[in-house]
């Protein structure tokens, strides 16, 4: 593959940048169900 | 008020379909496509870059419709400010990932990481703008005050969405031309290349409905749990002040110039 550099960084960051804000939002809302569930 | 936008289990099924897509699309993206016979394959960069473009009209859009809603008294309701908070976030990470893309892949096509193009200057503008926009939501006030500047200044900055778009005909910098929404709306893209980039908008934009599901339900969660946080902090504080004064008689009233 030509240009595989720049592909495969501009494939895996996006990978990385969307699957941590999924991965992010997952755990914020975990957290808050669990303090909810507390009160 | 519902703290969700969908059914658990449609988001769950949306959930798994968007990651069905977004791996179809990386072994189109990657493997099926052919390389392209200019760019060869830094194309490739192309069927993330366009559908992030795509998401990012689609989520400022959003925004701002939301925005227009909670703004109208007769529509006016918590669930659009909301709405519009959630899909902001979405729309400055898609438009960074735009940004991104696209200078990894100008690096090796055009042989700059960046160029002052009217496409990506304004397209750098918007993300600003609407960064400004989400540092304006965590200012600390009233709901109803907060919502009501937040939906003026995103309805503001939804102006530089169709500069960014027309931007390409206006002025005739590096940017090249709309490839499918182009002038003539004749699409210069076809076969596997064209499906394969047609898929990447799809599956970016199941991915975009599902993330803003989900960020608009911890937003919710956030949300009131500061409301209760602020009631505890009131009752907190009417509990220990100190016991109102007893009501005093009413007194007489004196007559002006009286001895």
């Amino acid at each position: 593959m030509q240009f595989a550099e720049y592909v495969i960084t501009g494939w895996v960051l996006t990978g990385v940048v969307l699957g941590g804000y999924w991965l992010w939002i997952v755990q914020r809302t975990r957290r808050a169900e669990r303090v909810r569930g507390r009160e | 008020m519902s703290d969700r936008l969908l059914k658990p289990i449609v988001s769950t099924v949306l959930g798994w379909l968007s990651l069905a897509a977004v791996a179809t699309l990386a072994v189109f993206g990657l493997f099926v496509a052919p390389p392209d016979e200019v760019q060869s394959d830094a194309q490739r960069l192309m069927y993330l870059h366009v559908p992030s473009a795509w998401i990012a009209y689609l989520a400022f859009g959003v925004t701002a419709l939301a925005s227009a809603l909670w703004l109208w008294p007769r529509t006016r309701a918590t669930v659009w400010d909301r709405v519009a908070g959630a899909s902001a976030e979405l729309g400055v990470i898609f438009t960074a990932l735009t940004l991104i893309l696209g200078s990894l892949w100008g690096r090796p096509v055009w042989g700059v990481w960046w160029a002052w193009d009217a496409r990506l200057v304004t397209t750098a503008v918007l993300f600003f703008l609407y960064l400004g926009y989400l540092a304006l939501r965590r200012i600390p006030s009233a709901p109803d005050a907060r919502a009501k500047r937040c939906a003026i200044a995103a309805l503001v900055a939804f102006v530089d969405v169709p500069i960014v778009h027309f931007s390409v005909n206006w002025w005739r910098t590096l940017h090249q031309q709309g490839t499918v929404f182009n002038q003539d709306l004749d699409a210069k893209i076809h076969g596997v290349m064209a499906f394969t980039l047609w898929f990447g908008v799809v599956a970016f934009t199941l991915l975009y409905v599902y993330l803003l599901d989900r960020r608009y339900r911890l937003l919710s969660l956030d949300e009131d749990r500061e409301a209760r946080e602020v009631e505890a902090a009131i009752a907190e504080r009417v509990g220990a002040a100190p016991p109102p004064a007893p009501p005093t008689p009413p007194t007489a009233p004196v007559e002006v110039g009286a001895p």
